[in-house]
């Protein structure tokens, strides 16, 4: 019992060490120096299987969910209250944040809304925090999207991106909500994104927001042929849906 | 009376004695006799140190690390020459009104756990291990000491009043932290000179600390007031409602419509 409570205090404080010390966006003097992005994956080989008392957590970032109907998002740490959000999301979803940097009992967290890129500081009692191992990285120029686990790239995908009349937005975002859509044109998946359309301002009744989702029009997977949002085939949605979480990074290039 | 009884009896009797003073000490409670407790959420509340209903009354240079409010109130006094440090002062605005209604939360959450051992009266003197204990009118004239881990959580649920003595102390070993120790309180409390005070505090009616007293934690009163007087009321940081960060689950899709950008 002594072992097992020693075992999981140590696998704890190697994940908090990890979050605090660099394995998420870096931090120096309290400055987020860059967005939060995973750093390329070194050369070393992936280690073999090794006991789970001295396995590394290597999180790519941390999730941050809301444990109560609303949550305020202030301007910095114990400063004013500019933002109150529902939990959960319009669509459903439980209030999901990607965190940026903690502080003295604060996070800095990316927000789900408008305007692309926004943070706030939330207080860490109000979430529970959870570590990612997944990220994804898109390219517009090749309509590619790429799946890495722990900083190992799993698998590149084929996809539409938007038009030039319909761009969709680069930077480094976050996905907010997965629906099972009842309405056509979206596959069987659909992720949202912490990214909005710098064109369209609404769309289908929405406010813009970006989505990685199925389609039925398989034919404009690898081209430059959405409103904006990300497509793939429904078989590679419903793989992606199986096993990423709310708040996963997505880098769009 | 045969020797060999005589040192049976001894033996017997000293065994006893053993066991009776090890159970007025250290009162069972590990988390292997029972489910580990899952920690308070507190939501909005977490954020504040002091958190009122009516009033929140001040005298002297009381330090308050975190946010302070009141709602349905108006009243926030002593502040200067009081300081409002890592917080803000909200009065009866949207935050304040979110966190008394997530202390409402809090509070029957804590009142409704189930109790490790009940009838506790006075602490004093006792070596508690995690978990949830229950009595009317708590106090503590000495020194309680809370022994666990980091993320092992102590529930203290009085059906009445809860006071603390002059130079009384709550001390935590082991790791044990303020960020999971919870006080339901169905009065008040009362914290007296010079108390040295740990964890959050959920009183239905009212709060007051003495001069001198000092808590890491939160003074929390649900409808009526929280007074103060030369204290140091510093709210725990690096608290997170799960504990140590744990790793994210594949979301669950949610049925409808869809409309993003496509």
């Amino acid at each position: 019992m002594l072992g097992a409570r020693l075992a999981s205090v140590l696998v704890a404080v190697m994940v908090t060490s990890s979050l605090l010390t660099g394995c998420g966006p870096v931090v120096q003097d309290g400055v987020t120096l860059g967005t939060p992005s995973p750093s390329r994956p070194s050369k070393t080989p992936v280690a073999a299987p090794v006991p789970p008392i001295a396995a590394p957590v290597l999180a790519i970032g941390t999730a941050a969910t809301a444990t109560s109907p609303r949550i305020s998002v202030r301007v910095k740490p114990g400063g004013a209250v500019n933002l109150s959000l529902a939990n959960p999301r319009p669509s459903g979803a439980q209030l999901t944040f990607l965190v940026v940097q903690s502080i003295d009992g604060w996070v800095e967290v990316n927000l789900p809304d408008r305007p692309n890129g926004s943070r706030g500081w939330i207080d860490s009692s109000a979430v529970s925090l959870h570590t990612l191992e997944y990220d994804l990285r898109v390219s517009t120029q090749q309509n590619t999207l790429t799946l890495y686990r722990n900083n190992t790239l799993e698998k590149t995908y084929s996809v539409a991106t938007g038009t030039g009349g319909t761009p969709t937005p680069r930077g480094s975002f976050y996905l907010t909500e997965l629906l099972a859509p009842t309405n056509a044109g979206y596959g069987p998946y659909a992720f949202g994104l912490s990214a909005y359309s710098e064109v369209l301002t609404s769309f289908g009744g929405g406010p813009g927001q970006i989505g990685l989702h199925g389609t039925d029009d398989s034919g404009s997977i690898g081209k430059s042929a959405s409103h904006g949002c990300i497509r793939m085939t429904n078989a590679d949605i419903t793989a992606l849906a199986s096993v990423l979480p709310l708040g996963t990074p997505i880098t769009i290039e | 009376m045969t020797t060999s009884s005589r040192r049976i009896s001894t033996s017997l009797f000293v065994s006893l004695g053993l066991v009776a003073v090890l159970s007025l000490t250290v009162v069972p409670g590990t988390p292997s006799a029972n489910a580990a407790e899952s920690p308070v959420g507190l939501g909005n509340a977490g954020s504040f140190a002091v958190l009122g209903a009516e009033t929140v009354t001040n005298t002297g240079p009381t330090i308050v690390s975190g946010d302070l409010g009141v709602n349905a109130g108006s009243a926030v006094t002593g502040f200067p020459p009081g300081i409002v440090s890592n917080g803000s002062v909200h009065i009866t605005d949207t935050l304040s009104a979110l966190a008394q209604k997530d202390l409402v939360t809090a509070y029957n959450d804590a009142a409704g756990r189930a109790p490790t051992k009940s009838g506790l009266v006075a602490l004093d003197g006792l070596t508690l291990t995690p978990g949830v204990y229950s009595g009317g009118a708590l106090s503590l004239g000495g020194t309680l000491t809370l022994n666990g881990g980091a993320s092992d959580v102590f529930i203290f649920q009085a059906s009445s009043t809860l006071i603390t003595g002059s130079g009384s102390k709550v001390l935590l070993t082991g790791g044990a932290s303020e960020c999971n120790v919870f006080w339901q309180v169905a009065s008040s409390a009362t914290l007296e000179t010079g108390s040295a005070f740990v964890g959050t505090v959920m009183a239905l009616t009212s709060v007051s600390a003495a001069t001198g007293a000092t808590v890491s934690g939160r003074l929390l009163a649900r409808n009526g007031g929280v007074t103060l007087d030369n204290n140091k009321i510093i709210r725990p940081t690096s608290c997170s409602t799960s504990g140590s960060p744990t790793p994210a689950t594949p979301a669950t899709p949610v049925p409808g419509r869809a409309r993003f950008t496509g």
